[in-house]
């Protein structure tokens, strides 16, 4: 289960791995005259990291959000205004 | 035949007239101060007919009385307890501890004897 | 085919659909049916950051130096990865302090400060006008090279063509005045612009869906797939190098990560899309995921497109960041040319328009405003209708921001490639960072190291990047950049103090982040926060623990009047809108308005905060306080405050004793209940013992003279013997009766003593011969031992007497039965005079020594032989003692008699407290 604390102990977490993984040292390992599946590997490298990070961000925000158990605040628009 | 009466109270003043009184009546009056020696005497000889005091030094009437119906022997000796507390607890206690009937101190000395009488000579009872 | 007026003509329906969406869009907003309030649209909004540079400049880019256009588009995503702690908290914060623009942010934060409204403002316009030049560029170029079809040329730059015939300035005009129609047609309490958010969205989409359309037809048209494309291009040396990551870049890289970082949150227009338009804070959850999804999906075919130009035009005669354009019309697809057209002007529209509505707001709330209404000879505060004017400075303000976005390409812009002017502009933007991430996670942080740092940083960054860009395109002297100013070498921009080894921009941003970070920080920790900084540090930092988003600082004091804060509303947000938030406000809190005079802080904190929606919280708080007589609390109030707030806690320290005592009271009475209920029960113990008393006596009394009366043939001497009886026993009932009635006195206080200096030794040899009688018919030895001198003292004569002679009938009564000793006597002692009567009777148990100077309390214990006793002499020994100021007690050896003493002090006056 999902403490509130631990949303942002994992958004820390990703956050450091994917600056980490983006960046050079790491990224020059990948710097290589190398094709794979047709692909430049560092280009492959680093769009595969991204779309995993992306995927990571997605899962931890709806089951972060709701881990918090805070419901955000209503959308404005039908409170004090009747309408913009 | 004549009856016999034991009167037991620890206030020389009252034992005193109380045994007056009973000899008046021509029935056979012992006396005794206090509870230990009251039991002693009825031990001695059994009385028919007991004036038994509450208050008292060393044993008091209540326990007399518990005492004496405790004893199989002794079931039929009237008891007639005496006392100077005027509360009705004091009465329940008493009958319920198997006294025959209560007298509360000053007492008339006539309705004292009538009460004496009745218990004693039950046949004789105008009422 | 493709004439001048078709692209044109193309162009302009274009721009009237992305119109009439907005126009649509806004309809039904007012209309109370909200199109954009889903998370889909709300991010491809925030894909307003993929602008021209994206759509030509990335290609241009990747076309030169390789892969490392991606590290702009990375750099977001990490941003979004803590998006928990950053864009959720800015966003709460913004909504609930009404936040409409950057700048009104930073303000707000820093204690609703002007001059950090102006300065932020004043930064912005500045840095911003690099990217707006950016996309006027693109925008023009890629006109001009799409009108060179079916050539694939890109047009000389063509010297300085007169102003009004240059593309670049009609793109300027037509965008100031779409810009002007979307976001200004009137002005809004919340400043949500519905339209143009629909319309952003609509153009990210066809902004990727024509960089897609272009992509696809290169890597699957002109090559046959990636691996095809890629293995070309590995086999051409010149373009092979584009596949790896030199090292020599790395540090640009980081650099770049950093900048776009700091970029997607601070730039005006990323705010604008991201936190004030958002109308939903449960949109992020998607967005978070979605956008940097749109970011990956539109970058995948930078790299082929720009590896598919490089080897199309081998000779690098067609600019790279054309590439987008020209590699259709190379293969003669005149209509995927026309649609990557209209991508690219989407994606340059989009910006602009976002961007010149975001700097308008800001130079309308931040700068003008507040300008305006200091400047008192206008009367501004005093004047009517306010909105028109608003809306002027604002419709003013986008043009004005659009020409000098053109006098910076007009002047500048041909020299540097897209990306570079971009970039220029990202570090300007970053420079915000250290201010709003500090402001919402660092209470300490002041004003004046907010002022400072950002200044500091602007500074650097005009030198080090701004200056610069001027000299290239010769407005300054080259030697600026290659031996520094006035030829002082330290000065270099781009070796500032002699740091080199790095690229320009790296070397920018190191030296512009430490000035502007190293002066916020030092500043804030030197400076001291004013009341109102230190009110709205805590509101932004802590603003999750708020329980609801009703922010804004409560501490507003002084008195304004509903009309007057009603007039002020109406003045700049319209009367309608007014009169709908007022209502809205009234109702949600049951007031009836139209009754209520005077306003509370309440209701000014809630004008502060309407009006804030419309000019910025530094203007709304100048305009609110010409009204509301009070001011801002100062210092002192606040230390006013605090101190009421201690008093409330000394005050609910001394609830909490006194609830305590309350209890300890409590505790007391239900003790003195006990202590009453025992009394009850002694009471009625001593009314029973009293009976039994009175009833011994009155029995022998009523029994003799019964007797008596019954027998009148008694004998005389019987006769008076029991007369005699009848007056003891009627002297025994006197005595009694006499004896309670003093201990009644004595106890309620009322008994009468009679006190004088007396000599206890008379007073002890009366009580001696008072109860001579007595011993003598008990045949009882009394022993005297009298001190030769005895002190005399201040006492009731009878009353001591009482006591002695109480003392010596209670020796007389328990002493041994044959050999009778009573010893009384009497001396000096520290106490004061001490006499004492001693017996050899059985003595008192330990446990009763205390008891039997209770009421009849010896009745209940031994009443073996007790003549004349009554059980009271010792209770009223005690109290008649105890008056004299003394004490009585008794000393006994079980089986050796006991010895009842006590001590009168000497000297000594009797105890008040009885005497009456």
């Amino acid at each position: 289960m999902y403490r509130p604390g631990l949303v942002g102990e994992r958004a820390i977490a990703l956050f450091l791995l994917a600056f980490l993984a983006f960046n050079p040292p790491l990224l020059s390992i990948f710097s290589a005259d190398v094709i794979l599946f047709g692909v430049p590997l560092l280009y492959f490298y680093l769009f595969c990291v991204w779309a995993g990070t992306i995927a990571l961000i997605g899962l931890h925000a709806v089951s972060g959000t709701r881990a918090a158990g805070e419901e955000p605040p209503a959308p404005p628009g039908g409170g004090e205004f009747g309408g913009p | 035949m004549t009856h016999s009466v034991l009167v037991v109270d620890d206030e020389p003043h009252i034992l005193h007239s109380l045994e007056f009184l009973m000899k008046h009546e021509n029935y056979d009056v012992r006396v005794a101060r206090d509870g230990e020696a009251a039991l002693t005497a009825i031990e001695e000889k059994r009385p028919d007919l007991i004036l038994l005091d509450v208050m008292m030094p060393k044993r008091d009437g209540y326990s007399v009385c518990q005492t004496i119906r405790a004893n199989p022997e002794w079931q039929d000796i009237r008891v007639i307890m005496l006392t100077a507390k005027g509360r009705d607890i004091e009465r329940e206690k008493g009958l319920a501890l198997g006294a025959d009937d209560y007298i509360t101190k000053p007492f008339s000395t006539r309705d004292l004897l009538k009460l004496v009488r009745h218990y004693l000579e039950p046949d004789e009872d105008p009422a | 085919m493709l004439s001048g007026w078709s692209i044109l003509l193309t162009s302009l329906a274009y721009l009237c659909l992305l119109f009439a969406i907005a126009y649509y869009v806004d309809k039904r907003a007012d209309a109370g049916r909200s199109v954009i309030a889903n998370p889909y649209i709300y991010a491809l909004s925030i894909a307003v950051y993929c602008t021209s540079w994206t759509f030509y400049g990335s290609v241009g880019r990747a076309a030169s130096s390789g892969i490392d256009f991606l590290p702009i588009y990375l750099g977001p995503t990490l941003t979004f990865v803590v998006w928990w702690f950053v864009l959720r908290k800015i966003i709460r914060i913004s909504k609930a302090h009404r936040i409409t623009s950057i700048a009104d942010f930073i303000s707000s934060r820093y204690g609703k400060s002007t001059q950090l409204g102006v300065l932020v403002t004043v930064i912005a316009v500045v840095g911003i006008m690099p990217y707006i030049s950016l996309q006027l560029k693109a925008v023009s170029t890629s006109f001009n090279v799409l009108l060179q079809y079916p050539e694939v040329i890109t047009p000389h730059p063509s010297g300085r063509v007169p102003v009004l015939q240059d593309t670049a300035f009609l793109v300027a005009l037509v965008m100031a005045a779409f810009a002007i129609l979307f976001g200004t047609r009137h002005i809004d309490a919340s400043e949500h612009h519905e339209g143009m958010v629909a319309a952003i969205a609509f153009e990210s989409l066809v902004k990727l869906i024509a960089f897609l359309a272009v992509g696809l037809f290169v890597t699957f048209g002109l090559y046959d797939g990636f691996a095809d494309l890629f293995t070309t291009a590995r086999a051409t040396p010149e373009v092979a190098n584009l596949l790896t990551l030199s090292g020599a870049s790395y540090g640009q890289w980081m650099t770049l990560t950093l900048l776009s970082m700091a970029a997607i949150v601070c730039l005006p227009r990323q705010f604008q899309v991201t936190v004030v338009e958002n109308v939903n804070e449960a949109h992020l959850e998607k967005a978070v995921w979605l956008f940097p999804l749109y970011l990956l999906i539109i970058n995948i075919f930078v790299l082929p497109i720009a590896l598919g130009g490089r080897l199309a035009f081998p000779g690098g005669g067609v600019d790279a960041d054309t590439f987008v354009l020209t590699l259709p019309m190379f293969d003669q697809q005149e209509f995927l040319a026309l649609f990557a057209f209209i991508g690219g002007l989407s994606a340059a529209t989009g910006m602009v328009i976002v961007a010149a509505i975001a700097l308008s707001t800001m130079v309308s709330n931040d700068l003008v405003m507040p300008v305006l209404l200091r400047l008192t000879w206008l009367r501004l505060t005093e004047r009517g209708d306010l909105t028109v004017l608003l809306l002027f400075i604002r419709r003013a303000s986008i043009i004005l921001i659009l020409l000098l976005g053109y006098a910076y390409f007009h002047l500048i812009g041909e020299s540097d490639a897209l990306v570079t002017i971009g970039l220029v502009s990202f570090a300007a933007a970053a420079q915000f960072a250290p201010a709003i991430i500090g402001g919402i996670f660092w209470k300490a942080g002041t004003r004046r190291g907010a002022v400072t740092g950002l200044s500091l940083g602007f500074a650097v960054w005009a030198y080090t990047l701004l200056l610069p860009s001027f000299a290239r395109s010769g407005w300054l002297p080259i030697e600026f950049i290659d031996a520094g100013p006035l030829g002082m070498g330290l000065l270099k921009p781009h070796e500032l103090f002699g740091l080199q080894g790095m690229d320009s921009l790296s070397h920018a941003l190191f030296w512009s982040m430490l000035v502007n970070i190293g002066g916020y920080v030092a500043l804030s920790l030197r400076s001291h926060q004013s009341a109102i900084e230190r009110i709205q540090a805590a509101l932004f930092v802590d603003v999750f623990r708020q329980s609801s988003a009703q922010g804004g600082s409560r501490f507003w004091r002084g008195s304004a009047t509903v009309a007057d804060l009603r007039a002020l509303i109406v003045r700049f947000v319209g009367k309608s809108t007014a009169e709908r938030a007022l209502g809205g406000y009234a109702r949600a809190r049951g007031l009836n308005l139209a009754k209520l005079r005077q306003a509370d802080a309440d209701l000014v904190n809630f004008t502060e905060r309407l009006l804030a929606g419309a000019i910025g919280a530094a203007s709304a708080r100048v305009m609110v306080a010409s009204v509301a007589k009070g001011e801002v609390v100062g210092i002192e109030e606040v230390m006013k405050i605090l101190e009421e707030t201690s008093q409330v806690i000394e005050y609910s320290h001394t609830l909490e004793q006194k609830s305590r005592e309350l209890e300890a009271t409590t505790a007391e009475l239900r003790a003195a209940n006990e202590r009453l209920k025992e009394l009850d029960r002694l009471k009625d113990d001593f009314l029973s013992t009293v009976s039994h008393e009175l009833r011994t006596p009155l029995t022998s009394i009523r029994s003799f003279s019964e007797i008596l009366f019954d027998n009148p043939d008694l004998d005389t001497e019987e006769r008076s013997r029991f007369l005699t009886i009848i007056v003891k026993e009627s002297e025994r009932l006197t005595r009694l009766i006499n004896q309670i009635l003093d201990l009644a006195k004595m106890e309620a206080g009322r008994m009468e003593w009679e006190l004088d200096d007396i000599d206890p030794r008379a007073v002890i040899d009366e009580a001696l011969a008072v109860s001579s009688g007595l011993l003598a018919e008990k045949s009882v030895r009394l022993e005297v031992k009298l001190d030769g001198h005895l002190p005399r003292v201040h006492v009731d004569r009878d009353r001591l007497m009482q006591v002695i002679v109480n003392l010596l009938s209670n020796a007389v009564k328990f002493c041994h039965e044959a050999h009778g000793l009573v010893v009384v006597s009497a001396e000096t002692r520290d106490e004061g005079l001490y006499v004492s009567v001693a017996d050899n009777g059985p003595g008192v148990a330990p446990e009763n020594r205390r008891m039997i100077f209770e009421k009849f309390q010896q009745a209940n214990e031994a009443l073996t032989d007790r003549p004349g006793g009554s059980g009271l002499g010792l209770a009223i020994s005690r109290q008649i003692v105890e008056y004299f100021g003394g004490r009585i007690w008794v000393e006994s050896v079980p089986g050796h008699g006991a010895k009842f003493a006590f001590t009168i002090p000497l000297e000594r006056a009797p105890v008040a407290q009885s005497a009456e």
